[in-house]
């Protein structure tokens, strides 16, 4: 993912509108990507919407402690969990859980090795199955530069809870993918 | 040294390995394994192809919405001018308040460091002098014996002078006398006064210094005898 450089983030911090669009142009495509995965398509709009008016709003209180790309992926986040909270509210049906079972092991035979668009395809079908936390720590690892520590801190919970999840997210979709 | 072949380390493991999550060691160590374990590799290489697959996802360019892409900017660009406007108000109006806050300060403390002076020089640039004539001891036939402060008022002031306050001290210690509610001496006007204080029945004028001070409405004044 590219970063901005310091000069434009600057002058986003001044609200220069080319600059914002800078910025939104470049943060849209993950911010979108996770919002879809997490909210599904019809609400990914929303979600992104809102996340960059938190990004404009609050990218003046922006320290640099972390990479931009991880900040703003992390106000994404508290969108998406807003979302599904609101969501838990209104419908009563069961969201699959992230109880800690023994999954068994289940490895991919080498045909399915190949990225091809059909492994992808049921890919992403196993990867909207998944509960919610492990949904969201599967998307934002997509991100290659978000680490377990960053992904801890976007989601407000332990790193610990980070391997865990992520693992059985592995597991799990592995499962799908071999049962399909 | 690695691991044996018969002893395949925890999937979890191979989960955080391919993120680069595990201490240099561990993984050198785990590296080493794989060479020989076939069953540890296969474990990893799933958990690969899903990361990369998920990797891949992520990479799905996102539709766009350039009309709302200009309003978003937009609406976000006035808001923050709007918030960095309030801001230097802010600043400026916590600056003038500051200025304000520390000049006022400044003056106070001057003031009160140079006023008593400042009165007293005023007090005795208006002609206006309080003189203690004499102390003595008085002793009355029914009341206890007194000191007393023969004084002499002068005002050569053309403003009235409110006397507020007086005080007399003496080598016996200090004492404020209570005073006529209206204490007034008239421009041009000299008033006598006494002024006392009770003392014992046996008490003798000490030698020593005797003073009086007088608080008017215009600031102090003050005089005092040396008794030998």
């Amino acid at each position: 993912m590219t970063e901005l450089d310091v000069e434009t983030l600057r002058r986003c911090r001044r609200g220069n509108p080319a600059a914002l669009g800078m910025l939104y142009d470049c943060y849209r495509r993950p911010v979108y990507y996770l919002a879809r995965r997490m909210v599904g398509e019809m609400e990914a709009e929303d979600v992104c919407q809102e996340t960059f008016i938190a990004v404009f709003r609050s990218v003046a209180k922006f320290e640099g402690k972390s990479k931009l790309s991880t900040w703003v992926l992390a106000i994404a986040t508290r969108v998406c969990l807003m979302h599904l909270r609101k969501r838990r509210r209104l419908n009563t049906a069961a969201e699959p859980t992230d109880a800690a079972e023994a999954e068994p092991m289940t490895l991919l035979s080498p045909s399915h090795e190949l990225l091809n668009k059909e492994f992808l395809k049921r890919l992403a079908d196993a990867m909207d199955r998944l509960p919610e936390n492990q949904r969201m720590v599967v998307s934002l690892r997509s991100f290659e530069e978000m680490s377990y520590e960053e992904i801890a801190r976007a989601m407000n919970c332990r790193l610990e809870q980070v391997r865990a999840t992520l693992f059985r997210a592995r597991c799990r979709l592995l499962k799908f993918l071999e049962g399909h | 040294m690695s691991t044996p072949a018969s002893q395949h380390y925890a999937p979890l493991e191979w989960s955080a390995y391919l993120d680069g999550e595990l201490p240099a060691a561990r993984r050198n160590a785990m590296r080493e394994h794989l060479r020989e374990c076939p069953s540890c590799a296969a474990i990893l290489r799933s958990f690969e192809a899903v990361q990369r697959g998920a990797e891949q996802l992520a990479q799905e360019p996102a539709p766009t919405q350039p009309q709302l892409r200009t309003r978003l900017i937009a609406v976000s660009a006035a808001i923050i001018a709007r918030s960095r406007s309030r801001q230097r108000w802010l600043l400026w109006l916590g600056l003038i308040v500051s200025v304000v806050i520390i000049t006022g300060l400044t003056a106070a403390l001057w003031h009160g460091m140079t006023q008593p002076r400042a009165t007293t020089a005023a007090v005795a640039a208006s002609k206006v002098r309080v003189t203690l004539d004499r102390v003595l001891i008085t002793r009355y036939f029914v009341e206890p014996p007194s000191l007393e402060y023969d004084v002499t008022i002068h005002n050569g002031d053309a403003r009235p002078l409110e006397i507020i306050r007086v005080i007399v001290s003496d080598p016996l210690g200090e004492k404020e006398r209570p005073v006529a509610s209206a204490l007034r001496v008239e421009p041009g006007q000299t008033l006598q006064r006494v002024f006392s204080r009770p003392v014992g029945e046996n008490a003798q004028l000490r030698p020593g210094r005797y003073r009086i001070l007088l608080e008017t409405s215009d600031g102090r004044l003050v005089d005092e005898k040396v008794v030998p």
